[in-house]
């Protein structure tokens, strides 16, 4: 199945993550949260991917706990 | 023709009333009363699963005539070791709660949402994921998951939402994904099933 490209934000721990997902939705974008392989992050298996449009406003909403990396395109 | 009145009778009763009634009336017609579309629609699919062909009449007051013409009895639903069907290695996966594991909500909420996302990946894919108590919630109407569970039922994975669930908590008719199956397709499910994983 062939699967649009995403933007992945990669987070260090799962309350990270928890915490992106509250910003993002607060700042009127669609998070969605997906697990990850462990070689794309060992240290949390899940990971927030978003439409790529969305990415200018997905890192000003969390300039305060920004990602520790991005992956662009993302295909699950 | 014999008659047999199943009206107001407790789920999953109708099913194994009717299922005994076509198992002892081969090559035979059956008038069945039942009442309420949940047990019309669990009658109907056992009937078929038993190679029967049925008819259903709707009456005033939400009651059903279910005529059934009996064949030969084939209990598809609990096969023969044997036979094709089986596909061993397919899991059954019972969720009983909306959330995955013991503790904090959130937590809870995320792992269910990536188990299911990985259940898509794995092979052999599940054959059949069943959904009781609380864990209809993430099969009926406000559940975040329903993309995800459409995609394993359109890779053919059987989705079923326990009826008596659906019905306490008032979602009978909030389902988004899947049938809707009784304690008696459960429990046949479960127990024909290669392996279960009930996370």
């Amino acid at each position: 199945m062939s699967r649009a490209a995403r933007l992945l934000l990669i987070f260090e721990s799962i309350h990270q993550v928890l915490a992106a997902e509250k910003a993002l939705i607060e700042a009127g974008l669609s998070p969605d949260l997906v697990p990850v392989p462990r070689e794309v992050n060992p240290n949390c298996g899940m990971a927030i991917t978003l439409a790529p449009a969305e990415r200018g406003r997905a890192l000003l909403a969390l300039a305060r706990t920004p990602p520790a990396r991005t992956i662009e395109p993302w295909r699950a | 023709m014999e008659t047999l009145d199943l009206r107001h009778l407790a789920c999953p009763e109708p099913v194994l009333r009717a299922k005994k009634a076509i198992a002892e009336n081969p090559d035979s017609v059956i008038e069945l009363r039942l009442s309420g579309a949940a047990s019309l629609a669990n009658v109907t699919r056992m009937a078929r699963t038993l190679g029967a062909e049925v008819e259903a009449r709707e009456l005033p007051g939400g009651e059903y005539t279910l005529t059934v013409r009996t064949g030969q009895p084939e209990p598809a639903l609990e096969p023969a070791p044997c036979e094709p069907e089986a596909q061993p290695g397919r899991a059954t996966v019972l969720l009983g709660n909306n959330l995955l594991g013991v503790g904090d909500e959130r937590l809870g909420r995320i792992l269910m949402k990536a188990f299911l996302k990985t259940l898509k990946s794995v092979q052999p894919l599940p054959r059949e994921i069943i959904f009781i108590n609380n864990g209809v919630q993430l099969t009926t109407e406000g559940s975040e998951e329903i993309p995800t569970l459409l995609e394993l039922a359109e890779l053919g994975v059987d989705v079923i939402s326990c009826g008596t669930c659906l019905d306490f908590y008032g979602k009978l008719d909030k389902v988004r994904v899947g049938i809707v199956g009784n304690m008696f397709d459960i429990v046949v499910r479960l127990n024909r099933a290669a392996k279960i994983i009930a996370p």
